[in-house]
Parts: C-alpha cells; structure tokens; sequence
C-alpha cells in the first residue's frame, strides 16, 4: 500500500508537469487538442493524489506501523474515527490531505468553467496543476507520509523511501498516538472545513490570473468568481467557527479566541475574502475596480500560503506548531515566486484593465464599499504585521515580547467596530448615487431603533461604555436588516397586492444575493453579540472545593459532590460530579472531566481537560476540572459564567444559511403573480 | 414589527441583566490584565504555570501591602520583561506596532477620498443620463419603491 501511494505521488507530479507544459502550449498555440488534453491531466492528478490519499487511510486504519507517519501518528487503541482524522494530525499528512482537497477543487472548477473558453481554460488549468505541483514537491521531497522506519547499523532510526546504506526494516509493536489535543470530534471537522477554506481560496486566484493571462478582461469574471469565491469562503467561516469551538471546549480557558498565530492565519485570509466578496459587486454592477479585484483575489490566495508558512515552519513558538520540519525554504520561495509572478502578470495587461464607469457620487453603495474595503485590508495588515511583530521586534531589539489579546483588541476592535457600522449604512445606500437626504429618510428607524436600543441597554444593563457603543452599532445593523426588508416586501406588495409572507418570499427570491447577503449579516451581528458579551461581562472563579463544598459565582452556586471514573480504549478518564444551582433552584449536574492518554511518549504533556458546560441563550456555565488529591476528597476547579456564548454558534449557522440561500440556484419565480380568480377558474 | 422586535431585544436583555450586573475586585481584574511570561497568549488569571501560580500570589501579597495595581504592573516588567503586557510596550522601536496600522488607515482612507473624488469630477460617458437620476432621488417620494418599481416593469 505505502508502495503504491507513493508511486501515485510520483506519477501524479510527473503528469502534473506535462499538464502544465501542454495546457501552457495549448494557451499558446490556441490548440484545443492539446489544451484538452492538459485538461485531461489534471483529472488524472485528481484520480492519483485521491489513490495516494486512499492508500494513506488505509495504512492509518489497517495500523501499518512500518509506516513512519502511522507509527508517529497513531496506536493500536485510538478508536477507527481518530485514526481515519489521523491523516491530518501531522505535517506530512496533512500536507497529502491538502493535495487531495485541492484535487478536488480543481476537477469542480475545470468541469464547470473549462469549456467557456479555450485559452483561459488552458491558462486555468496550468495554474491549478502549478499550486498542485508545489504541494506535491513538499509532499515528494520534504515530507512524505509513506516514509518507512529503518533501523540503522548505529541502531537509530529514520524515516526514508528507500532503504538508507546497511538498514534494515523496522516495524514497532505499536505506534505513539496521536496529540490527545486531537483527539476531539471538533477537531476531527474542524480541520476538514478550515482546509476546504484555505485550499479553495486557491480558485479565485487561478480564475483571475487565467483572466489575465488570456487577455480575457471584460467583467463576466466579476460574475463567475462568486460563487468560486462563496464557497471557500463559508468553509473558512465554518471552519474558523469550530476551531473556536474547540478550543471553547477542550482548552479549559474560559475563550474561544486566544489571537494566536495558528488562529489568526485562519483570520488573515478571511479578512480578504470577505473584502473581495463585497468588491466584486462593484464590478459586476458597475465594471470598476479592474486591478484591485484580481489584486484581491491574488492576495487571498497568497495570505494562506504565508499563514501556513507561519504555522507550518515553526518560525513563531505557539501550541499549534507541533510542526517543525524542513518545508520553510520551499515555502518561502513558493511565496516570493507568486509574488513576482502576479505582479509581472498584472503589470503586463495593466494598461488593459481601465474601468468602464466612473463614479457618479462620492455617496453611493460603490464608495461605502470601497471604505469598507480599505477597513478590512487594514484589518489583514494590523493582524499579519502583529502576528508576525515578535519575530521582527526579536530580530532587531533582541527582547522577546509577545503579541496577544490586548493589542490585537485595541487594533482590530476599532476597525471591526468600523465594518459593523458600515454594514448598518451601507445597504441602505443605492447604486450610483444616494443624496444625504435620501439616506437620511432611510435611516432613520434604523437610527431610532439602535439608539432606543442603547438606552435600555444603558439603563437595564450595563453603564460600561463599550458594550454598549457596539451593542448600539449591532442595533443599527439589525434595524437596517429588517428595514431592508420591510421595504422590499412593502414595494412588492403595493405593486402586486401579494399578502405580507408571500411578497417578502419572492422579493428575496427575486434577488437572492442582496437578501442572502443580509440573512449573513445577521448571523455576524449574532456572533459580535456574543463576543462583546463574553469577553466583557465574563465571570470566573478559581477554588479548590472538599466533598459537598459549596462555591457561589454570578448568582450559581456550585457543590462538588464526587469523583467516578471511567475507562476508554486509549485513555483513562476522571470526572468530577458538581451540582449547579441558580437561585436555590437545581439547574442539573455538570461533569467536567481530565482525560489521561496513557502513550503520550516524546510529548511534553499532561493530561488534557475537557469542561462540563451547560449553555443557553442567555449564558454558559462552564466549569473546568483541574486535578485533585485525596482519592477525590478535594479538587480543584475553574468555573466560568460566559454571557451570550451560545449566539457566537448560532450566528455560525445563521450565516451557513444566508450564504447558502444566497447562491442556491432558484428559479426565478415570475415577475407578477396572475390573480387568484383567473387561477381558480383555470 | 419594529415595535415587537424591540420588545423582543429588550425581553432578552432582561434576561441577561442579573448575570450582567456584578463587579470584579481589584486583584481579578489585575490579572485578567497580565499574560503568562511562558506560554504565548495565555492570560494570567487562567494560566496553571507555576510562575504565573507565584505572580497571582504575588498580587495578592502586594495589594494587601496597599501598593496600586500600576505598580504592581511595573514590578512585573521589571522582573519578566514587557512579556507580561501581552502587547508591544509604546516607547521606541515597538511603537511602529501601534503606528503603522493607523498610518495605514488614514493613507487608505484618503485614497479613497481622493479616489472617489476625481471620478465624481470627471464625470462618465452619458453625462444627461446622470443629471436626471441625480434629480430623481429627491423628488420621487420613495426612491427605493421607484426602484423596485421599474425592475419589477423590466421584466
């Protein structure tokens, strides 16, 4: 099996190198022959790096431990779902899992937009086996999952391909298991969606520079990358989601967003997906801003190969970065390489990329757009250059500092402060040209809601100015939803007399990307609601309880009734039994728990933590075990009460729907109804 | 609709309110100031490291003592480095960590000002079509029904 995955690696680079070359000459030559046949390459590159991918699962689950990747990666007793999310529990493999993802995203594109036309096809083509071939020359050359265990004649071992000068085979009894981080069910989804994120953030780039290449300029780029770019885009969503999840859950910290280096690459090129999504419809619409959407969709692309550098390399210390192997160089150059690349490209046919229109108004959907644009990218650069400051800062002052919540908070917060209040005036902004007067009519309930909002929240809730400036602003947002809404309907029916639920369904099905688009908003104001109220009105207590010891915190108490145990395949598991009650009322019985992995051999690390939580709308109690001594006649607990937390999930999934409606093919359903008389008698 | 949707946010509110209405005490909200020195972005009241374990007692001790929570702060920079901020420090070199990013934000913005300014003063091909669209928002009595209005005629 690790023969023949291998064997598909080799064969796949070596036809990913004739795809390359062939769909480049086909371009050239205006050949569709042989621009059909670098077509046909890059299917079979799909098939071969989906068989190696195949024959690595297959090693993981038949517990191949002659396999170097399986022997680090995985053990007798670590149950079939863990072993099959194994593949991407460590470099190699997951750097083949990324291969196979990208196999997939390609064969989607190319069957869908191949055809169109036949030198951007080419061009198309050459671009995706050209990303596709420098994950398979990592895969190939630096870290290769089907390495097999030698015993040297010095009695080490080492992981090679073929047998290293006097070795011999070596197969251990077991393996060392896999990171009981890992070991979680959000961390079995959550690096599947992150990586459909990541890797398909390569699409936009591949159909912009295809564009270029193929001197194909015009603006029907504008309206099949959408959707090219939607995609990626709700996987990273989803993804970044869950690994705040996880992290929720299974770090025992209380957060769900901690600004470090692994998370905030995740950040990075979603802050400029984001920002391309909505640039995009100032081309589509208008045929403007040429330069900067193909610019855009480039850097999307190239931020995740920097942020996987980042994490991948080891350059910065972080508890992601178990990750430290000889793949830097190679990304590096792939990064400087791009780089160039796109810029002579774009150089090249800049004189070509004039936009059609001007601007009508410096008050118009188009410019709120554009200052909405340059939030987000100062966003991406205040997180990347933040990221990426203790590295620079230890380079030139030789102090080791670190970069976490509180500046990212003060530099961030404002500016997403900034796009949440843009997104409320925004909408209600029209195409071309708004006069204030305009937008003063229609802003004006959205206005008078959010400040009405903020007075209760003032006086009810808090007095602590930040929660409610940008509770204000999230008001503001949601009133201009609603409101967006309200009118659509309201215009629908005054013209076609249709009752309230059936007029509103078919404006939003009329234009599904404007009222999808809201339907997403909506699921960020839920989520900005929860982040504001977790991180400001968070309580927590640290206390260790004896037997039937009772602790109180924001209006819970909490007795400690007991320890039991219980035993899985690979791991030992401690719980403690707490009673929580509100008000003298029993809410239930939370049971936070220590997991201990027995075979944790070469990992600098103790047992992992697991939090007894029970949410609802208005707030999490969470409480985290920390140990205990005297056969469980003590122990030491964290309990937390996190306000609104349940939202930031919901809004995840609110946001999966808008964007889902959003690009959902509906049939457009007709422009005015027959009336119901003539239906009748028909 | 408005109204009940006010009723609705301001019922969840309500809700929230009890859990909402507490205050910390001085020693809490020090540490929920300060990072571990050892891990990377682990704040100092949730962090289980033995140092950070003796620099919460250590607040404890040194509030008791009537020192002020700057002080504390500075203490803790004496000893580990301005680690313990979790943020570049603002003085010298570390300051273009604070800068650069509004630099940034004002140069775009005022790209985009410039920008939007010199296409509005040139205006585009059909110069007449503009003049009246640029009459009609004002005098249409809801500019937004007109819209969707002639969409709907379009079809």
């Amino acid at each position: 099996m690790a023969d023949l995955g291998y064997l598909s690696l080799v064969l796949a680079f070596i036809v990913t190198l004739y795809g390359i070359a062939i769909s480049l000459i086909g371009a050239w030559r205006r050949d569709e022959l042989l621009a059909l046949s670098g077509r046909n390459a890059l299917f079979a590159v799909a098939a071969l790096v989906t068989l190696a991918t195949v024959a690595m699962w297959y090693l993981l689950i038949s517990n191949d431990f002659s396999n170097e990747y399986v022997a680090s990666h995985s053990e007798r007793s670590l149950p079939l779902f863990y072993r099959f999310s194994a593949l991407w529990g460590g470099q190699a493999g997951s750097l083949l899992f990324w291969g196979f993802m990208m196999a997939l995203y390609n064969v989607a594109l190319t069957a869908v937009v191949w055809k169109r036309d036949l030198k951007r096809g080419a061009y198309l083509v050459a671009t995706l086996l050209a990303v596709q071939l420098f994950f398979l020359t990592i895969v190939l050359f630096a870290a290769n999952p089907f390495n097999r265990l030698w015993v040297l004649p010095s009695g080490a071992t080492t992981g090679a391909i073929f047998r290293p000068e006097g070795a011999a085979l070596f197969i251990p009894a077991d393996g060392s298991g896999l990171n009981p981080l890992l070991q979680n069910y959000w961390m079995v989804f959550h690096p599947i969606f992150l990586y459909l994120g990541y890797v398909g953030l390569t699409l936009p780039m591949a159909l912009a520079v295809a564009n270029l290449a193929a001197g194909k300029l015009d603006n029907s780029w504008a309206r099949e990358v959408r959707v090219w770019n939607l995609i990626p885009w709700i996987f990273l969503t989803i993804g970044i989601l869950m690994g705040s999840q996880w992290a929720y859950l299974e770090l025992g910290w209380g957060g769900f967003w901690a600004w470090d280096p692994v998370e905030n690459a995740s950040l990075i090129p979603w802050l400029t997906a984001t920002a391309f999504l909505h640039s995009i419809m100032i081309q589509q619409q208008r045929g403007m801003l040429k330069v900067w959407n193909v610019t855009l969709a480039f850097l999307g692309f190239w931020l995740v190969i920097i942020g996987t550098f980042i994490t991948r390399s080891g350059i910065i210390d972080s508890v992601h970065s178990f990750a430290l192997s000889n793949v830097g160089p190679l990304f590096l150059s792939f990064i400087l390489l791009t780089f160039v690349g796109f810029l002579a490209l774009l150089w090249q046919r800049l004189p070509q990329l004039q936009s059609d229109a001007e601007l009508d108004s410096m008050l118009s959907r188009e410019s709120a757009f554009l200052y909405v644009n340059v939030l987000f990218l100062v966003a991406t650069f205040a997180t990347l250059f933040g990221t990426l400051f203790p590295i620079i800062s230890e380079g030139i002052t030789n102090t080791k500092i670190a970069v976490s919540a509180p500046y990212f908070n003060k530099v961030d917060g404002p500016i997403f402060l900034g796009i949440l209040l843009l997104m409320g005036i925004g909408p209600l902004l029209g195409w071309r040209r708004s006069s204030p007067g305009m937008l003063r009519k229609s802003l004006a309930p959205p206005t008078a809601f959010a400040l009405a909002t903020i007075a209760v929240i003032y006086l009810i809730v808090t007095r602590q100015w930040l929660p409610v400036l940008a509770w204000g602003v999230c008001a503001l947002v949601l009133g201009t939803i609603f409101w967006e809404y309200f009118r659509g309907a309201r215009a629908r029916r005054s013209v076609t007399g249709e009752s309230w639920p059936l007029a509103l369904l078919r404006v939003m099905a009329r234009n599904q990307r404007r009222y999808g688009g809201y339907i997403v908003h909506l699921g960020v104001i839920m989520i900005a609601l929860a982040i504001v109220g977790a991180t400001t009105f968070q309580f927590n207590l640290k206390k260790s309880l004896s037997l039937n010891e009772e602790a109180t915190l924001a209006g819970y108490t909490f007795t400690y009734t007991g320890l039991e145990s219980e035993k899985a395949s690979n791991h030992d598991i401690m719980i403690a039994n707490v009673l929580v009650e509100k008000n003298g009322k029993i809410v239930g019985t939370l049971k936070p728990r220590m997991n201990f992995y027995a075979n944790i051999s070469g990992r600098d690390m103790g047992p992992t933590t697991e939090v007894g939580l029970r949410t609802n709308l208005v707030e999490d109690v969470y409480i985290v075990f920390n140990g205990w001594e005297d056969n469980g006649s003590l122990a030491a607990f964290e309990f937390f009460v996190n306000p609104l937390m349940l939202w930031m999930w919901l809004g995840g999934i609110v946001m999966v729907i808008g964007t889902t409606f959003a690009i959902w093919p509906l049939p457009k359903p007709a422009p005015r109804r027959v009336p119901a008389a003539s239906v009748v008698t028909n | 609709m408005m109204r009940r949707l006010l009723l609705a946010l301001i019922f969840l509110l309500l809700l929230a309110a009890p859990a909402l209405a507490q205050e910390g005490d001085p020693a809490d909200a020090l540490q929920k100031d300060l990072w571990c020195p050892i891990c990377q972005g682990i704040r100092l009241d949730v962090c289980d490291q033995k140092v950070c374990e003796q620099m919460r007692e250590m607040i404890d001790q040194e509030l008791a003592a009537g020192n002020s929570p700057e002080q504390i702060k500075a203490q803790f920079i004496e000893l580990y480095g301005p680690v313990v901020l979790g943020e570049p420090p603002r003085q010298g070199f570390y300051l273009t960590a604070w800068i650069l990013p509004i630099l940034l934000l004002v140069a775009g913005l005022a790209v985009v000002v410039w920008l939007t300014r010199r296409w509005v003063q040139k205006p585009a091909t059909a110069p007449a079509a503009i003049a009246t669209a640029a009459a009609s928002p004002e005098t249409a009595p809801d500019p937004y029904l007109a819209r969707v209005e002639k969409e709907l005629q379009d079809l």
